[in-house]
């Protein structure tokens, strides 16, 4: 981005462990790192959060600041755009410079177009960035960036964290779920087995969702159906097992970090785009592994 | 207690299949506003002498959503237009807001945390600087306490980790999905829409004029979607397999395929493996 703009590469944390954390950065390509004080603030909430960051906007003249678009990085985003009254825009996946300008694309209408903004408002200029158009390059310039301590003065928070806590992953809707494990048609055929793979799937930390012929059959209600008339699904690892991988599924699970396909027929086209493929049946598989995370957990 | 619920109509292109068909346009409300007037609905039945007031700044077709929301129990609809407004950025439309907001009165403001169409997400921040009011964003379900004058909200981040936030009355909140499904019509829903009048406003009422800086961002481009590529990922230097994947937006990168027919603990030892790699 910064070679994009002819700018240098700048990054805002917040933390004591400035130095550690600028070493683990060595590499990216970084050149400076301010590092705030986190007794600045009594709380770190999208509000103070949202308060540091624009004073050192106010203070560094940053030509574009970018956030992840996170829960997190949405929230504080739009509200340093708001305070400096400056261009936002969400959700890019793609940068492109035209003249003095800066244009983002970004998906509208639920994905089904894109749409390409420029920003006409003076620097800086804000967005937040979907983490899945992103990779992290490694540059061959390994030196670590500079750490700056910065010192920002907040204003009283109005609003207070009370609480944090974690659901039960298991516990979590499929789209939610970090580790989800799909069962497909074998599973009709043999429903008495459905409470044994359950369990398996539970002692794995694994959401149970199922295909559609598995939903259309009633053996699973709806909200467990995993496809483009059912859940998206957005985690880290997917386990499908004995699905074949039709469009449709694959559609729904392509957001997917890591795919795992387990399946008998060595031939099924979900193997095509699976990381790992493994040819075995469903029903003897599933057991052994809940019975592996047992015995090491 | 007045709670004041701000909305979007979206006017969106054919379902997908059918652009540049001439089929007609897609109307409706933005969803997560409507689940916004749930938490408003909800909140009146909680708390005696409640009223809930639904803004939008929107052309006339905007009304659907009003009766949507009128229908599903609200109290009081306005609805500010002026042909001035066309093309506005989320800037002017909140500055728009505000002025009716001020007008109306308020002691809470909700809205969904984005829109569905461009969905920037800002307009909730907007208010909240504009009126100097403490926001809390992504809120999931909402609590009153009479006593404290506190409202509580949970707030969804990743993985399953879950916030409550709490702040003084008058606040500003913005809306995600919960559970909390918004209901379709309320009780005595055709009594309402027959009786309630939308009230209409336009700048000049408002005192509101065009801001000489417009625009802050402008649409160059709608296009297709294209598939996903990866930002800094050296295109030249990839092989042709990986750049048909990565044209048929699988970003994905293949880890090396392992076939493993072996006995199921051996298969299932494997899966372990890579789990603990993949989930760290």
């Amino acid at each position: 981005m910064a070679r994009l703009l002819g700018q240098r590469p700048c990054a805002i944390t917040v933390g004591g462990e400035g130095d550690s954390f600028a070493t683990q950065l060595r590499g990216f390509g970084l050149e400076k790192l301010y590092v705030l004080d986190p007794r600045a603030a009594p709380q770190w909430t999208p509000e103070t959060y949202a308060q540091a960051v624009t004073s050192v906007a106010l203070r560094r003249k940053p030509k574009l600041l970018l956030f992840a678009a996170t829960p997190l990085g949405s929230d504080a985003g739009a509200r340093v755009a708001a305070r400096l009254r400056t261009g936002f825009i969400s959700e890019c996946v793609d940068f492109a410079v035209e003249g003095e300008r800066l244009c983002a694309r970004k998906a509208v209408h639920g994905g089904e177009a894109h749409m390409t903004l420029r920003w006409l408002s003076p620097p800086p200029w804000i967005a937040t960035v979907d983490l899945d158009a992103l990779e992290a390059i490694e540059g061959a310039n390994r030196c670590a960036p500079q750490v700056i301590e910065d010192q920002v003065t907040l204003e009283a928070p109005r609003t207070e964290l009370v609480r944090r806590w974690k659901v039960d992953p298991r516990q979590l809707a499929l789209g939610e779920a970090s580790l989800v494990v799909g069962v497909g048609r074998p599973i009709i055929a043999r429903a008495q087995e459905l409470s044994r793979l359950k369990e398996a799937a539970e002692s794995i930390g694994a959401v149970l969702g199922v295909s559609r012929p598995v939903t259309d059959a009633g053996l699973m209600p709806k909200e467990s159906q995993i496809g483009m008339s059912g859940n998206w699904l957005a985690g880290d690892v997917y386990i499908a097992c004995g699905i074949s991988g039709s469009a449709y599924h694959m559609m729904a699970i392509h957001k997917v970090r890591h795919l795992i396909a387990v399946n008998i027929d060595r031939d099924a086209p979900i193997f095509k785009s699976a990381e790992l493929a493994i040819v075995a049946d469903l029903f003897e598989l599933l057991p052994a592994l809940g019975e592996l995370s047992k015995t090491t957990a | 207690m007045k709670i004041a619920v701000c909305l979007k109509h979206i006017i969106g292109p054919p379902s997908s299949g059918l652009a540049g068909t001439g089929a007609p346009l897609r109307h409706s409300p933005n969803p997560l506003d409507l689940s916004a007037i749930e938490e408003a609905l909800r909140l009146r039945a909680g708390s005696g002498g409640s009223e809930v007031v639904v803004v939008t700044a929107g052309p006339p077709q905007a009304e659907l959503t009003l009766n949507r929301a009128i229908a599903m129990g609200a109290d009081k609809a306005i609805r500010v237009w002026d042909e001035a407004m066309c093309g506005a950025d989320s800037f002017f439309t909140a500055e728009v807001l505000c002025a009716t907001l001020r007008a109306t009165g308020f002691d809470l403001i909700l809205c969904g945390s984005r829109s569905a169409d461009t969905g920037s997400g800002i307009v909730g921040a907007l208010l909240a600087e504009e009126l100097e009011l403490p926001l809390i964003a992504g809120a999931l379900g909402l609590k009153y306490d009479e006593r404290t004058n506190r409202i509580s909200a949970d707030k969804k981040l990743e993985r399953g980790v879950r916030e409550t936030y709490t702040t003084c009355l008058p606040a500003m909140v913005t809306i995600e999905h919960g559970p909390n499904e918004p209901r379709w019509y309320g009780a005595g829903w055709v009594h309402r829409l027959l009786k309630q009048k939308i009230e209409r406003r336009d700048l000049r009422w408002l005192g509101v004029s065009f801001p000489a800086q417009s625009r802050r961002v402008e649409i160059v481009a709608v296009t297709p979607p294209r598939p996903r590529t990866k930002l800094g990922v050296n295109v030249a230097s990839l092989s042709r397999e990986e750049k048909l994947r990565m044209m048929f937006g699988q970003t994905r990168t293949s880890a090396g395929q392992v076939r493993a027919s072996d006995r199921p603990e051996d298969a299932a030892r494997k899966i372990k493996e890579h789990l603990d790699k993949w989930l760290g």
